[in-house]
C-alpha cells in the first residue's frame, strides 16, 4: 500500500452555538493513507457527517491549523489556504475530480434520467462515458434501470446509484454517511458489501459514516478513534487517527 | 474566480442543458410561470398598445390634417402675386395660393355622356402639393383639370378619369351669354375632406372664370368677344397652410399685424386645448404604465427569486458533484431566461389577437381608426428584452446568494 497521506488535518475544529449548549467537533490530528479503509463510528449527533462534509471541502472549518489534501501523488494542496482566500471555484474543482460522495438519502437530480445521473461526474471532469456507468450499474444490480427517472426507483435502487455515482468518475476517494441506513437489513448489507467490494477493487480511499459497528468490522473497515467529552457545558467530539 | 479543473465553457453549456431538462421535468410549475408572466405582461401591453394606437393617433392626425394648420380670412382683401411669392417663400409656410372673389366661384357641371344630374358646385382653387388633396387625389395641374367632391360625384354619377362639362353664365348689355369648357376628373375627394358639392380646379381656370363673369373676354379658351383681362391681378383672397401647429400662431400674428391687418381664423384654440387634454393623458397614462411596469417587474423578479430558493437543494447537489459556484449560477439564470421568453413571447401572441379584436370592434363602430390598439415590432423586442434582463437580474442574485453558502448547509438544512 502507498504511504502517500491523502488526508492530513491538524488542529481543526467546528464549532456551533446552541442556545443551552456549545458543540464543537475537534480533529487535533487526523492522517489518512490513501488506499485506507475507514470506518467513522459513533451515535447520531456526535459529527459524523460533519466530519464528512469538512473532507469532502462542502464546509468550511472554524478553525484548523493545516488541512492538506493529496488525491495522487505529488499532487497536494492546502485547504486551509483555499477556503481562507475563498478559492470556492478551486475547491469544488478538486472535488468534483477526485471526491465521490454517498449521502444518506437523495442527492440525486430527479430532472435527468438514472444513466444521466451517474454519467453526470464523469463528463463534469471530461472523462469519456467508455460504458463505465452501465457497467457500475449491472454490478449494483441496477442495469435494468437506467433509462428511469428516480422518482421512479425504490429508495434501495437510488441508493445503488448513489454509490455507482460516487464511483463513476474513477475518483480517489469516496466518502459515504451512513449510505444505507435508511434501508431494509437485507438490502443495506448487501449494498454496503458491493460498496465496500467496488471501492477495495478500485483502491479507492473509503470513509463510511455507520453507527453499525458489528457490520464494518466485517467488511474488514478500520475504525476511526472516537471520543466525546462534557467539558464546561462544551459538548466536544474528538476523532483522531 | 479561479477556472475550475477542466473546460468551464462545456461545464457551462451542460449546466444550461440541466437546467432547461429541469424545466421540462417540472412541466406544470413551468407553465404556471410562463403564464403568470403573460397574465401580467398581456395587459400591459395592450395598455402601452393603446396609448400609442389611440393617443398618438390622435396627435398625429392633429398635426396631420390640414384643416388644423390652415390659416383662413376673414372677409376679403386685396393681395398681388408679389405677396403670394412672399408669403410661399417663408419657411412656416406650407402651401399658399390665391382665391377669387366668392361670388365668381360657381360652376354648373353636368356629365359629358347621358344620365346622370347637372350640379352646380363652388370652385376651390387648388394646385399641386394642396395638403387637403394628398392622400386622395391628384390635384389639378392645369385649366383642363377638376377634383371633385364625392357629394358631387354620387349626383352627377361621375368618376376619376370622366369628363365632365362645365358652363358659365354672364349678363353682359342686358343680354345673358354661356361657355363652355370640357373638364379631366383627375380624382374625387371623399366627404370627410369636402363634404358639400365642390370642385378643385386650377388658379389659371378661376381667373378665366371670373374674367369672363366681369364682362372680359377669354381668347385661350375661346370665350366670348370684347377684350381680354390685361393688367396687375389682385385676389380677394388665399388658401393657406402653415407646414406645423407650431406655426399657427407666427403666420396668424404676421397677416394680423405687421401693416397687414388681415382678421384670420385659425383653430389655434382647439389645437392649444388638444394639446393641453393630450399632455394631461399622457401624464396620466405614464403614471398607471409605470405603477404598471413596476408591479410586474417586482412580481416577476419576485418569482424568479422564489424559484431559485426552490432549486436550493438541486444546487447544493450540483455544488457537492463539483461544478464551481461561478458556472452555477447559470442553471437558474438559463431557467429564468427560457420562462422570460416563453411568458414574454405568449404575451405577445396573445396582445395579437386582442389588438385584432380590438380593432376590429372599433373599426365596425366608427371606421375611423385602423389601429386603435397597435405597437411596432421594436416595442415588442423592448419589452421582450425588458423581461428578459429583469429575469436574469433577479436569478443571478437570488443564485449568487444561493451558491454563497457551503454546500453542506443546503444539503442538510433543507
Amino acid at each position: 500500500m502507498s504511504a502517500r497521506t491523502i488526508f492530513s488535518l491538524r488542529g481543526v475544529t467546528k464549532t456551533w452555538a446552541a442556545p443551552d449548549e456549545e458543540f464543537q467537533l475537534s480533529i487535533p490530528r487526523l492522517d489518512i493513507k490513501a488506499g485506507q479503509r475507514i470506518a467513522v463510528l459513533g451515535q447520531s449527533g456526535c459529527g459524523k457527517s460533519t466530519l464528512l462534509d469538512i473532507l469532502a471541502m462542502t464546509l468550511e472549518p472554524t478553525t484548523s491549523k493545516a488541512f492538506r489534501f493529496e488525491p495522487e501523488t505529488g499532487n497536494s494542496t492546502d485547504i486551509h489556504e483555499a477556503w481562507s482566500s475563498r478559492r470556492m471555484d478551486r475547491l469544488a474543482g478538486l472535488r468534483g475530480r477526485h471526491i465521490g460522495y454517498v449521502l444518506q438519502t437523495g442527492g440525486l437530480l430527479p430532472f435527468i434520467t438514472v444513466r444521466e445521473n451517474i454519467e453526470l461526474p464523469r463528463r463534469l471532469c471530461g472523462l469519456p462515458v467508455n460504458g463505465v456507468p452501465r457497467a457500475l450499474a449491472e454490478r449494483l444490480k441496477i442495469g435494468d434501470q437506467l433509462e428511469k427517472l428516480p422518482a421512479t426507483l425504490s429508495v434501495g435502487q437510488r441508493q445503488r446509484v448513489a454509490v455507482a455515482r460516487a464511483l463513476s468518475h474513477e475518483p480517489s476517494v469516496v466518502l459515504a454517511d451512513e449510505p444505507t441506513a435508511s434501508l431494509d437489513p437485507h438490502t443495506a448489507a448487501e449494498v454496503m458489501e458491493l460498496f465496500v467490494e467496488l471501492a477495495a477493487q478500485r483502491n479507492i480511499t473509503l470513509l463510511v459514516a455507520s453507527h453499525d459497528w458489528a457490520r464494518v468490522t466485517e467488511l474488514g473497515l478500520t475504525r476511526l478513534h472516537h471520543e466525546q467529552v462534557d467539558e464546561k457545558g462544551v459538548l466536544r467530539s474528538e476523532f483522531h487517527s | 474566480m479561479s477556472a475550475p479543473a477542466g473546460n468551464s465553457g462545456a461545464t457551462a453549456s451542460q449546466i444550461a442543458r440541466l437546467a432547461a431538462r429541469d424545466l421540462l421535468h417540472q412541466k406544470l410549475a413551468s407553465l404556471v410561470l410562463v403564464l403568470a408572466l403573460a397574465a401580467v405582461l398581456t395587459p400591459l401591453l395592450v395598455l402601452f398598445g393603446l396609448k400609442f394606437g389611440v393617443i398618438d393617433n390622435l396627435a398625429r392626425e392633429l398635426v396631420e390634417d390640414p384643416r388644423n394648420r390652415e390659416i383662413r380670412l376673414v372677409g376679403h382683401g386685396r393681395f398681388d402675386q408679389d405677396w403670394f411669392e412672399n408669403m410661399a417663400a417663408r419657411d412656416e409656410v406650407a402651401f399658399v395660393i390665391p382665391r377669387t372673389r366668392g361670388a365668381a366661384a360657381t360652376i354648373d357641371l353636368r356629365p359629358e355622356g347621358p344620365g346622370g344630374e347637372r350640379a352646380t358646385v363652388e370652385l376651390i382653387p387648388s394646385a399641386p402639393g394642396d395638403p387637403l388633396l394628398q392622400g386622395h387625389a391628384k390635384a389639378p395641374a392645369d385649366k383642363e383639370s377638376i377634383v371633385i367632391s364625392a357629394r358631387t360625384a354620387r349626383l352627377m354619377g361621375a368618376k376619376t378619369g370622366d369628363r365632365v362639362k362645365a358652363s358659365v353664365r354672364r349678363k353682359r348689355g342686358g343680354r345673358w351669354s354661356r361657355e363652355q369648357v370640357l373638364l379631366r376628373v383627375t380624382g374625387v375627394v371623399p366627404d370627410s375632406v369636402f363634404a358639400r358639392k365642390g370642385g378643385f380646379v386650377s388658379p389659371q381656370l378661376l381667373a378665366a372664370i371670373e374674367d369672363y363673369r366681369d364682362g372680359y373676354a377669354v381668347p385661350e379658351l375661346g370665350w366670348g368677344e370684347g377684350e381680354p383681362f390685361s393688367g396687375p391681378r389682385y385676389f380677394s383672397g388665399f388658401r393657406l397652410y402653415v407646414r406645423g401647429l407650431d406655426d399657427v400662431p407666427v403666420v396668424r400674428d404676421l397677416l394680423a399685424g405687421g401693416g397687414q391687418g388681415y382678421e384670420v381664423i385659425t383653430q389655434a384654440k382647439a389645437i392649444e386645448e388638444v394639446r393641453l387634454f393630450d399632455r394631461y393623458l399622457t401624464s396620466t397614462y405614464l403614471m398607471i404604465a409605470f405603477i404598471g411596469v413596476a408591479g410586474y417587474l417586482l412580481s416577476f423578479g419576485a418569482s424568479m427569486w422564489v424559484n431559485v430558493e426552490r432549486k436550493r437543494r438541486e444546487l447544493s447537489v450540483l455544488q457537492l458533484l463539483g461544478f464551481p459556484s461561478s458556472v452555477i449560477m447559470f442553471f437558474p439564470m438559463v431557467q429564468s431566461a427560457l420562462i422570460a421568453l416563453c411568458g414574454g413571447g405568449l404575451a405577445i401572441v396573445l396582445f395579437g389577437f386582442i389588438s385584432i379584436l380590438i380593432n376590429n370592434y372599433f373599426a365596425r363602430a366608427s371606421g375611423q381608426f385602423e389601429g386603435l390598439c397597435r405597437l411596432l415590432p421594436s416595442h415588442l423586442a423592448f419589452s421582450l428584452a425588458a423581461t428578459l434582463l429583469c429575469a436574469l437580474l433577479s436569478s443571478a442574485l437570488a443564485a449568487y446568494r444561493a451558491t454563497r453558502i457551503e454546500p453542506s448547509k443546503g444539503l442538510r438544512e433543507l
